[in-house]
């Protein structure tokens, strides 16, 4: 049997399901004119081998079976990394990406080596036969794997480097697709690592994905404040929200270890419903995000500027995600996040169970978090489409229609979600079963009535804020309403160029967590013979306490490596001496 | 338990919230040597303001638009959720602190985007430092919430301020007394007081709120307004919620009019405040900020013992 379907497959299935098939149609609208057309074909080729190979990672019952898909999905989306391959940064960041695929499929590697069963040859994956099989292993190492390897794909913060590269590199569907549902695969292995391992969870295993949570969540946003990209900010936020969702599996472990089923279910579930919903809220974002830049030929939000009324569609969906990547209750960025507070609340409140310190760690970072991308978004999208234009965009028109279409499509599946939050009460408890092989989740009643009353509140902040509305155009029904220029300080010519800009907006943020986010400016100077031709500056934002300790770390390592570089002759023979020493070692070693 | 108490509650805060900005213009007055505003200013701007027509900028769209609606529904939502002194709050569930905290945090959503749409760089300077400190500020606020919550055992802010009926003192006396301080500390963020903005500067490089509604005007700014002391009605509860006397009989009949006389107390400490001391250089806030978030920490330390 190679493939199983189960209520924790089924639950990363749907949002895959929906959200590649809207990234298809909208990818139809972005390819068919793109000046790079004659590349169509090989886009749509990796583009549905990408999405076979997720489906299959999610359905794999065995372990090779996994792994091999696993590479499928990996290698599908290099490719669509580098679709612009005469571009060098887009090359550069499908090699990082390459890289750091690989490290994780290593690690992966030898941590199914060592799941494996004497007598089936290709190994459990998707079930609990392995715990049943009695075979004796370290738990702690597996998991130690298990986290490393997965947390690569997922984008933990230290593990995350290729993350922020490649998504703004790969074309907009396939950047929403794989900031939706692809790095979410690493989600579910860590989550099926568990089930695998039949429930059994380690205590320090759930305060090391807490620590990464709250790093991933706080420093990713602090990060996306200082970008000049809409769509790298995009991907810090990815790493933000992975980030919630490893501190409510963290808290989950945490939960289960000191036995209190009840926060386990509510950190756990909500993981995975803002997992459900932060897919179609962050498929939206990077398509609007696209779509914007197909529209005004820059991704720069200090370059854009005053394109709401010119890009409706675009800006609403651009809107729509930003409210739901801030997380307020009128969108279906909130019930998740709004389960894992619950849980750590309830835990808080628990007295004696030796939960205070991850619950404290939970609230402190999740709160940061969330109101630094309130803070992020709020900015991001007032910059970016309200206003006035900052550079030349005098006929701005939305690029395709299928574009918008799909974009539609995937704001009306947004706010369905708001509302359709107590729907999931039953899949969240099977996939928690599953993922702790305990049925205590299916009789524990309570998810739905947690949800209800969120969805109420969304429903009546909508109903309340059409009332004011209503209100307001009663009041000046009969009176009169003159349009004017913004009030400047008497000065009656303003121009878009006067705005604040989004660097300026987040300056007095940056300012206050220097120590997380150091601006880096670069200048490069290409030189003909004598006289400079020409000239390039950059500015980035670091994070400054990775590259204290990376930097460092990686001089080391490079100056104690070098020493062996004489290994690497470039001599085809020399190898070929290599391959021989080594096959002469083995066999020594075998007939000894 | 007899809802029609709850909901007179709120109906009471609702005329009474603008009045609290009379009180505190009144205690800077008497601190100044002037005479002062009358008590009513506020509902007379708002009543002026809701009689009078509309400018609104060429640059401006349907964010703008929608700002001062949304925002003045998220805060009368929020209203709802608030205990008032022995009396529950209208609706409570499990959570509704978390929901409370986001809906203030969806009226600074608008108001930022309705700032921005402006197209004026004033707006945008107001914008990104309301973003800066609400960051530490609502971060602050769920620390005092997560210790209001371990000592009183509840997952609701009715459980946290009402109904454990005062028995949350019996957990740590001092801890609360530290819970109590920070959050009037949010209070005076939360509201763009002294120290953190001053209210009376209209053209000032340095100011927050008042240059976010600098374009607003007519219903507009009458809703902002309101919402604005509905905002300070709101925050000064929790406060008052936890030093409310709990010992009284539950029965009676002042326990409504004390707790009001809580919060009207701590609109007359607010203006004693601002009347003694000048507003921070902007860059020592967040350090205040901070430092309001370790006082919560130490706290949570102390109840962990």
């Amino acid at each position: 049997m190679f493939f199983l379907l189960d209520s924790l497959s089924a639950f990363f299935l749907v949002p895959l399901l929906v959200l590649s098939a809207l990234s298809a149609l909208y990818g139809w609208g972005y390819l068919r004119k793109g000046k790079g057309s004659e590349s169509a074909g090989r886009q749509w080729f990796f583009f549905n081998i990408l999405v076979a190979g997720m489906i299959a990672v999610l359905l794999a019952a065995d372990s090779l079976m996994f792994l091999v898909c696993w590479e499928i999905m990996a290698l599908s989306s290099f490719f669509l990394v580098v679709s612009r391959d005469e571009d060098k940064t887009a090359r550069q960041a499908g090699f990082i990406y390459l890289g750091a695929a690989h490290i994780g499929t290593a690690v992966l590697l030898l941590m199914f080596a060592l799941l494996s069963v004497p007598g089936v040859p290709s190994g459990f994956w998707n079930s609990a036969a392995f715990s049943a099989s009695g075979v004796q292993i370290s738990r702690a190492f597996l998991l130690t794997l298990g986290i490393f390897g997965f947390g690569m794909k997922a984008g933990f913060m230290p593990l995350h480097i290729w993350l922020p590269k490649a998504h703004p590199a790969a074309p907009s569907h396939v950047s929403a697709l794989m900031s939706g549902i692809m790095i979410k695969t690493g989600i579910y292995g860590i989550l099926r690592l568990f089930s695998v391992l039949g429930g059994g969870v380690d205590a320090w295993c759930g305060g090391a994905l807490i620590l990464a949570g709250i790093c991933s969540g706080v420093i990713g946003m602090l990060l996306a404040l200082g970008q000049r990209d809409s769509k790298r900010v995009l991907a810090y936020s990815s790493i933000e929200n992975i980030g919630i969702i490893c501190m409510g599996i963290g808290l989950a472990v945490y939960a289960r270890v000191c036995g209190s089923t009840l926060v386990c279910l509510l950190a756990l579930s909500g993981a995975l419903l803002h997992l459900f919903n932060h897919a179609f809220f962050k498929g939206l974002l990077f398509m609007a995000a696209g779509a914007a830049a197909k529209s005004c030929g820059t991704r720069d939000p200090d370059a854009l500027g005053g394109c709401a009324k010119a890009l409706p569609v675009t800006s609403v969906s651009f809107f729509l995600g930003s409210a739901g990547a801030s997380g307020i209750p009128l969108l279906n960025g909130f019930a998740g996040k709004f389960l894992i507070y619950l849980a750590a609340f309830c835990g808080l409140s628990l007295k004696g169970s030796g939960l205070l310190f991850p619950c404290v760690g939970v609230i402190a970072g999740l709160s940061l978090s969330g109101c630094l991308s309130l803070a992020c978004f709020s900015g991001l999208s007032g910059v970016m489409f309200l206003g006035k234009p900052r550079g030349r965009q005098d006929v701005l028109s939305e690029y395709s229609t299928l574009m918008c279409a799909a974009m539609i499509a995937i704001c009306a599946v947004c706010l369905f979600l708001t509302f359709a939050g107590p729907l999931f009460s039953f899949p969240l408890a099977g996939a928690a079963a599953i993922v702790f092989q305990s049925a205590d989740f299916l009789v524990l009643p309570g998810l739905a009535d947690r949800l209800v009353p969120l969805s109420l509140a969304a429903a009546a902040g909508y109903i309340l804020a059409a009332l004011g509305i209503v209100f307001r155009r009663v009041l000046l029904r009969r009176r009169t309403v003159s349009a004017v220029e913004t009030w400047n300080c008497g000065y009656a010519n303003p121009g878009g160029r006067m705005q604040y800009t989004a660097a300026s907006f987040f300056y007095p943020l940056r300012k206050t967590f220097t120590f997380f986010n150091v601006r880096k400016n670069a200048v490069a100077v290409s030189k003909t013979a004598v006289f400079p031709a020409g000239y390039k500056g950059e500015a980035q934002s670091v994070p400054g306490i990775f590259k204290v300790f990376l930097s460092g770390i990686s001089a080391k390592l490079e100056e104690s490596l070098s020493r062996l570089r004489w290994l690497q002759q470039g001599r085809l023979h020399v190898y070929i001496m290599y391959i021989m020493a080594a096959l002469l070692i083995l066999l020594l070693w075998k007939i000894r | 338990m007899n809802i029609v108490y709850p909901l007179l509650n709120v109906l009471i805060a609702l005329l009474a919230a603008p009045l609290m900005a009379g009180i505190i213009n009144r205690v800077k007055a008497f601190f100044a040597g002037r005479k002062g505003p009358s008590l009513l200013q506020l509902y007379f701007d708002i009543g002026k303001l809701l009689r009078k027509g509309a400018v609104y900028s060429r640059t401006t769209g349907v964010f703008f638009r929608l700002g001062p609606p949304v925002g003045l529904a998220a805060v009368f939502m929020a209203l709802f959720f608030i205990p008032w002194g022995a009396y529950p709050a209208v609706l409570f569930f499990p959570g509704d602190l978390v929901l409370f905290v986001y809906l203030l945090g969806t009226q600074r959503f608008f108001m930022i985007l309705a700032a921005l749409d402006t197209g004026s760089s004033f707006e945008g300077m107001g914008a990104g430092r309301d973003a800066q400190f609400s960051v530490l500020s609502e971060a602050v606020l769920f620390l005092c919430l997560a210790v209001m919550s371990a000592a009183s055992g509840s997952v609701s802010l009715n459980g946290m301020l009402c109904s454990a009926g005062g028995k949350i003192w019996q957990v740590s006396p001092p801890v609360l007394i530290v819970v109590v301080f920070v959050l009037y500390i949010i209070l005076l963020v939360e509201n763009y007081r002294v120290p953190f903005d001053d209210p009376n500067t209209h053209l000032e490089l340095t100011m927050i709120h008042e240059v976010m509604a600098l374009d607003h005007g007519g219903a507009d700014l009458a809703m902002i307004n309101y919402a604005s002391a509905l905002k300070f009605w709101i925050l000064a509860a929790l406060p008052a919620g936890l030093l409310f006397p709990y010992a009284l009989n539950p029965d009676f009949p002042g326990n409504a009019l004390l707790f009001f006389g809580i919060i009207a107390a701590t609109a007359v400490l607010t203006g004693i405040v601002e009347s003694g001391m000048a507003r921070l250089r902007l860059l020592k806030v967040p350090q205040l900020l901070t430092a309001a978030a370790a006082l919560s920490l130490v706290a949570l330390i102390f109840l962990a013992k």
